[in-house]
């Protein structure tokens, strides 16, 4: 931690002092500069609007990705015949960069929060799918044996056994999910929104100010920094007595 | 009272394997696991299928209880054929197989979500079946906090939780230190007398298979088959050490050495 916090000093000189060369101050501002607009923005409080909506957005977007994520995973890995079916639509649709559809999610639903989420929701969708589907469709047959001993049914099965079985997959999933799905949201309000951090940076880029499109930037960088950390403990609390199993 | 009742209508099944073969296709090759394989257990009957590894006998304990389906021949329990798992045959694995998430309680309720008794009948029925195996205090335990016996314990309880007619036991104590499993030997005996079920039970622990069993099917491999069957007519509680225990052990072991031998010439 000391080691980390001491490169990072580094860094900041090197480009403080860097930064007075020429005209890259213009571009690049100065830590300085940046730190200043970051103490502006909390005391006079212009940025937690714009952080809230994000963070709302994110929210909203990745319980829907969540939701209808698993949900999907779970019922193609339960049967394979409704995995043949969705498959090659979902590979399609996972291969179409998600910014491209920003366009037609304003033609369709406007401008504001909802094709924000949308896009939020979106972009966590795959990455919760794909990550719990490979799980849940790989659990190991001696569960699904178990089950079909036990006079488990379809549903019992899917979410007694496969479910919690294939728990570790699906929660590494939902982790990576909601990075996504903050990223997608700031993706979002670049280009179909009015409020937020994602807005904000394409404020201050069209009006040249170098310093406000960094400080957003740390902004996000520190609230994903957050999230990961905040994530990492939850799962590594959720997924405790799912590893005890292969520790004992 | 209602164990009285239980004793008299719960009996076992009847168990008839005609022509029963099952081949799996590995590597291009076909392994043989069953060829023609016929055998009936009467009801009630504790029986045990006995051979080295490789024989079958966990291909035919899984199409008795209709998780892998023969290639020929049918499988007929109590005057049906299987075609698919039923709640009247329980099974215990090897490995316990206790779902990790959930306590031991939990674990035997989960084999009662079909029966129709109600919440408060199945929490009273998971306590019975503790009691019965000796697990009452660890009600509440995760499995990784059991120990082997205690695991297959709860798996023992989870399997007869519904009332089968018949357990199907894959090597239920071949993970076990020995005292612990000729302790457990004596429990599954009491199981069996309390329960009133059939048990077929596979092994491959001659001992085992002679201390607990009516009747012993000695199997041998490539292609898995019946290659002799031993009645065990020593009255229970069997001593190990009795003449007549240790003559038929030795009989048996005597068949599958010479399986042995003739297998080790083939190769
Ligand atoms: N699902 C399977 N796929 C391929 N081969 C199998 C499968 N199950 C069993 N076998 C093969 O069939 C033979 C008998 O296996 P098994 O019934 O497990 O024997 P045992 O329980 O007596 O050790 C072995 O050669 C094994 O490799
Ligand atoms: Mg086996």
């Amino acid at each position: 931690m000391f080691r980390h916090g001491f490169t990072l000093l580094f860094l900041l000189a090197a480009w403080q002092l860097g930064a007075g060369f020429g005209a890259t101050a213009y571009y690049l501002s100065t830590p300085v500069q940046v730190a200043d607009r970051l103490l502006e923005w909390s005391m006079s409080g212009y940025v937690w609007p714009h952080l809230l909506s994000t963070i709302e957005c994110s929210l909203a977007g990745f319980g829907v990705a969540a939701f209808v994520g698993t949900l999907f995973a779970l019922a193609m890995a339960s049967s394979p015949s409704f995995a043949r079916l969705l498959e090659p639509a979902l590979f399609a649709a996972f291969s179409t960069p998600k910014i491209v559809i920003a366009p037609l999610l304003i033609l369709w639903i406007g401008v504001g929060t909802l094709p924000v989420i949308a896009l939020s929701a979106l972009s966590s969708f795959f990455v919760i799918f794909y990550g719990s589907y490979g799980g849940l469709r790989d659990v190991s047959g001696s569960y699904i044996d178990t089950a079909a001993v036990l006079g488990a049914g379809y549903w019992t099965t899917a979410f007694q056994f496969r479910l919690p079985a294939a728990g570790p997959y699906i929660l590494a999933s939902l982790t990576q999910g909601l990075i996504y799905a903050f990223h997608g949201a700031i993706l979002g309000e670049m280009t179909a929104s009015d409020t937020g951090m994602g807005y904000l940076i394409v404020y201050s880029a069209t009006s040249m100010d170098a310093a406000s499109v960094l400080a957003a930037l740390a902004v996000i960088g520190a609230v994903t920094f957050g999230l990961l950390h905040l994530l990492a403990s939850a799962t590594r609390a959720l997924a405790a007595p799912l590893n005890a199993e292969a520790l004992a | 009272m209602a164990v009285a009742l239980e004793s008299i209508s719960v009996t076992g099944t009847s168990v008839e394997i005609s022509g029963v073969s099952r081949v799996f296709r590995v590597d291009g090759r076909e392994v043989n696991a069953l060829r023609d394989v016929s055998l009936t257990v009467r009801p009630g009957e504790f029986v045990s299928l006995l051979g080295p590894s490789g024989c079958g006998k966990s291909t035919m304990l899984r199409i008795i209880a209709g998780l892998d389906r023969p290639d020929a021949g049918e499988c007929v329990v109590d005057g049906a054929i299987v075609r698919a798992p039923s709640l009247s045959r329980g099974v215990v694995f090897q490995d316990h197989r206790l779902l990790p998430w959930l306590t031991v309680r939990e674990n035997v309720l989960l084999a009662l979500h079909k029966a129709p008794i109600g919440q408060d009948g199945r929490e009273a029925r998971v306590l019975e079946l503790l009691d019965l195996v000796g697990l009452s205090a660890f009600a509440g335990a995760k499995p990784h906090q059991l120990s082997g016996g205690m695991s297959q314990r709860a798996a023992i309880a989870r399997a007869l939780a519904p009332r089968p007619r018949l357990l199907l036991l894959d090597e239920p104590l071949g993970a076990l230190d020995s005292l612990t499993r000729s302790r457990l030997q004596g429990e599954l005996l009491r199981l069996w007398e309390h329960e009133k079920v059939t048990v077929i039970m596979v092994t491959h622990d001659v001992e085992e298979a002679v201390y607990l069993s009516n009747r012993v099917f000695v199997m041998e491999p490539r292609p898995g088959r019946v290659r002799g069957i031993f009645d065990v007519s020593i009255p229970y509680p069997r001593r190990r050490v009795d003449a007549d225990f240790v003559a038929l052990r030795q009989s048996i072991l005597d068949i599958l050495e010479r399986e042995a031998t003739a297998a080790e010439l083939t190769c």
